[in-house]
């Protein structure tokens, strides 16, 4: 009897047993992946378009080169099926890039968890896991960890996000890799270049009352740190060591309310096209500061002198020395204190101020915590240098190094990079990183290039680096023109440079110096419908002469020529034939005063262009310019002859 | 039945289980558990009151028994495991995700660990509070004691080999007490590291502790210990 009970138990222990040991095959068998797949072979057959159904089993792209193993394959069966473009995640096609997803892998783009095949822990933060899959909007971060300061066309966030860096100085308190620290005001001679300290007072407050476009951000400063500060600044007269303000001439002071003058001062601001970069009352450049209210800002004796010669007092601004003569500058400094006051400011409020007796040291302590030095430069003993954090790898930085203060947000490094800049005391009221004011696309754009500075190994030939010597290789009496006159703000060299005129590599093999030294004198803009022009700069004849000079034998293309053995006879009348029938040019480009606005009116093509540029740019436009529109036809290169020969037969009447 | 009266009878059967068939006397059933490793634990003769449950708790044997299923999931386990840096941590996660049944043998192995620990220090308390260290089993008493400390050494080991932070630390902590070790510390941990570092010979150097040098010298001590049990004539 009692061993028929313990057989009994025996029996029943031993099922449950069993039972229990199927539990871990069967939570195999009824996998999230598997449903997937077995789903994926269901819809599969209901599509319009014949798509065929997966073998049941675990994917994964091994890329041997990275070393990572990705096994997002097995449930986004459809990334590389083009017939699959509009179907739902997890089936859909991968949008088209450059590289070829299938050897690349997922996880070097999207992070998350390659190796992992339950939902949750591939796509979210986990226990395990802290690099959940980088959403969306910050994908081309992962673009910036190969191709290092290359502006790829493909990847707007990433280089607008660089260009915010530039911009907004990052690098004067950080370390950026690549990101040089962009020049800034010195404060030397402050004192002296403002009329009173209401302006300071009001600037330290909020940069942006002053000014929309202020690139100075908000330093959310207490009251008496503003005072102090203020009076520490005010305290600085001296411009530097011999600079001294030149005082305005005789010319001023008889005319300076005279209307004929003011008018010439309009006149010379106008030409000079001063708002290509500087705003007044909003409208104009952003590359300098608004005019506006300049007139109750600097003292007219400062504004003279620095137009004459900026680089006397900013060594280093991007402000070209214009070349005005006296009367001209002193008709413009007339001009800019006629129109250009706010007329809001009371100049009496503070003229009886007496600083504190500390100011000096207080406000060398706020000039200090706050590294204003990091910026402007100042003449004073005991500035130090107070950087914030380097930000070589911070992509990569861990979460357990970050503190959260008591932040709401979930603890990813996107969510904490975005808060900080977005807000940067959201953390520690008490850090001293100051508020910019950016917009929410400008948050993610920042977020997205600071997510690409990782400290990942990657081989090195996935690296693409772009070489910045290039912009510092023009030397010489060619160069020093270049740098007065600010060139590589606007143009290109190789590339590199500002993006806002065209590149000048090859400059002297696309255009006719007879043409450029009409250009330097009076520079137009080229198509119609683009509103930006080179500002008439004054560069003398001398230096012009020197400019053509090195572009004639420096910035030359060895490998424009026209093949021999064309037909020459009746090139011109073929070439109209197909510029205006088989090609349809006129689409976009003016010629005899009829055609669209997109491209360059041809009408002085004969002027401008150089032939056997014109007839390389006609087979392979891209090739020099490779973002133009101008469709590559295919033409073949009799046809492109003859179009060259029929453009070159139109010049501006008297400029032969 | 003829059929197993004759395999009873063959030279195999003989060879294998000793004992001739069929039993009849008293000497034939002393035999039989004089011949078998199995039985052959327990002394010829057992009071009735040390087999009972209650009297030992079955915890010697229970702690054999996981030292058993140990051995058997950290065979299969050998067979994912690269000891080696990344890998040792991708290996983990392979475990987890894609071989068949790969997280239950992880989970048994871990779980069987620690009831191990917990269950060899029970069969100590059991012994001690049943007085069972008296001479003449004091030996015993101490080769459980080894018994013990292997098997804490054979967690902390295991701890490392996934490699991930919680391993890391575990042992950064771990060498660092051996670094308080009066004079010779500094080599002590310099040994157990491979190096001044946790890197890739720790790894290696854990892994072999691990898997071979400390099972090795357990199953050779847990046999002198059961041989012991009998040489000491049986549970006390």
């Amino acid at each position: 009897m009692k061993i028929d009970r313990l057989r009994k138990i025996y029996a029943v222990t031993s099922v449950l047993f069993l039972v229990a040991l199927a539990i871990s095959p069967l939570k195999d068998y009824f996998t999230e992946w598997r449903s997937i797949q077995k789903n994926f072979n269901d819809s599969a057959e209901k599509l319009p378009v014949k798509v065929n159904p997966v073998n049941i089993g675990l994917q994964q792209i091994w890329n041997r080169e990275l070393n990572t193993i990705d096994r997002c394959i097995t449930c986004h069966l459809g990334i590389s099926n083009n017939k699959l473009k509009m179907s739902n995640q997890p089936f859909k096609t991968h949008s088209k890039i450059y590289h070829d997803i299938e050897k690349l892998g997922c996880t070097i783009c999207h992070e998350g968890q390659g190796l992992a095949t339950r939902y949750e822990e591939v796509h979210l933060p986990t226990e395990f896991w802290d690099q959940p899959i980088l959403p969306n909007r910050y994908i081309e971060s992962s673009c910036g960890k190969c191709h290092i300061g290359e502006k790829l066309s493909s990847t707007p966030t990433l280089n607008k996000g660089r260009e915010l860096i530039e911009k907004l100085n990052c690098a004067s308190c950080h370390d950026i890799p690549g990101i040089k620290k962009s020049y800034t005001l010195t404060l030397d001679g402050i004192g002296n270049k403002v009329l009173n300290r209401n302006w300071i007072l009001s600037w330290l407050k909020n940069p942006k009352h002053y000014q929309d476009n202020a690139s100075m951000p908000n330093f959310l400063l207490t009251e008496k740190e503003i005072v102090s500060l203020t009076d520490f600044l005010m305290s600085f007269k001296s411009f530097g060591e011999g600079i001294n303000l030149e005082p305005l001439p005789d010319v001023y002071h008889k005319n300076k309310t005279n209307e004929d003058f003011i008018a010439l001062g309009q006149t010379r601001f106008r030409e000079a096209r001063c708002i290509s970069c500087h705003s007044v009352e909003g409208k104009g450049g952003k590359l300098a500061i608004d005019l506006s209210k300049v007139g109750s800002k600097a003292k007219a004796e400062w504004i003279y002198n620095y137009i004459k010669n900026p680089r006397k007092f900013q060594s280093k601004i991007e402000m070209p020395q214009y070349g005005l003569s006296d009367n001209d500058v002193a008709a413009v400094t007339a001009y800019l204190e006629s129109e250009f006051v706010d007329w809001d400011n009371d100049e009496n409020e503070s003229r009886d101020h007496t600083p504190l007796p500390n100011f000096f040291e207080e406000g060398l302590r706020v000039f200090n915590t706050y590294n204003c030095g990091g910026c402007h430069t100042l003449s004073a003993k005991g500035i130090t240098d107070n950087r914030g954090p380097d930000l070589t790898a911070i992509g990569s930085k861990k979460l357990y190094q970050i503190d959260w203060g008591k932040a709401d947000v979930n603890y990813t490094i996107y969510n904490f990079l975005e808060s900080k800049i977005r807000e940067p005391r959201v953390f520690d009221e008490s850090a001293r990183m100051p508020q910019f004011s950016l917009n929410e696309d400008e948050v993610t754009a920042i977020t997205t290039y600071l997510l690409s500075l990782k400290q990942t190994k990657l081989p090195a030939n996935f690296i693409r680096k772009v070489d910045e010597r290039t912009l510092n290789s023009v030397q010489g009496e060619a160069g020093k023109i270049f740098q007065k006159y600010s060139c590589f703000k606007c143009h290109s060299l190789n590339y590199a440079g500002g993006s806002m005129a065209p590149d000048l590599t090859i400059v002297g093999s696309q255009l006719n110096t007879k043409w450029m030294k009409e250009y330097f004198k009076v520079p137009y803009s080229i198509r119609p419908i683009v509103e930006e022009r080179m500002p008439n700069l004054f560069i003398s004849e001398k230096e012009v002469e020197t400019l053509l000079n090195y572009f004639n034998t420096i910035l030359i293309s060895d490998s424009l020529e026209i093949p021999n053995g064309l037909l020459q006879n009746r090139a011109e009348e073929r070439g109209k034939g197909l510029f205006k029938e088989k090609y349809g040019c006129q689409g976009c480009h003016i010629i005899e005063g009829e055609g669209g606005y997109v491209g360059t009116p041809l009408d002085d093509a004969g002027d401008r262009l150089k032939p056997a540029y014109l007839f390389s740019w006609l087979m392979n436009p891209q090739k020099y310019k490779p973002n133009t529109i101008e469709p590559r036809t295919g033409m073949s290169a009799q046809e492109a002859f003859d179009i060259t020969s029929y453009l070159l037969t139109f010049k501006k009447p008297g400029k032969q | 039945m003829k059929f197993f009266y004759w395999i009873s009878q063959t030279k195999i059967w003989e060879s294998v289980f000793r004992t001739k068939l069929p039993i009849s006397t008293n000497l034939d059933r002393a035999l039989v558990i004089f011949n078998s490793l199995s039985l052959h634990i327990h002394p010829i003769k057992v009071r009735e009151r040390a087999i009972k449950f209650t009297y030992t708790f079955y915890l010697g044997m229970i702690s054999f028994f996981l030292f058993l299923v140990l051995t058997i999931t950290g065979i299969l386990l050998m067979l994912y495991y690269q000891p080696a840096i990344p890998n040792a941590y991708e290996n983990m996660k392979d475990l987890k995700y894609v071989v068949s049944n790969g997280n239950f043998l992880r989970n048994m192995h871990r779980w069987s660990a620690h009831l191990m620990v917990i269950s060899v220090f029970l069969h100590m308390l059991r012994v001690f509070f049943k007085g069972a260290y008296r001479p003449p089993r004091q030996f015993n008493w101490i080769v459980g004691v080894v018994l013990l400390i292997i098997t804490l050494l054979l967690s902390y080991t295991g701890y490392l080999l996934p490699y991930d932070q919680l391993s890391y630390w575990a042992v950064t902590v771990g060498a660092n007490i051996a670094r308080y070790v009066p004079l010779i510390g500094e080599e002590l941990s310099f040994l157990l590291l491979g190096g001044n570092n946790i890197g890739e010979y720790t790894l290696v150097r854990f892994y072999v502790l691990h898997c071979v040098i400390l099972p090795a010298f357990m199953v050779m001590l847990i046999a002198f210990h059961f041989w012991r049990i009998r040489k000491d004539g049986g549970l006390l």
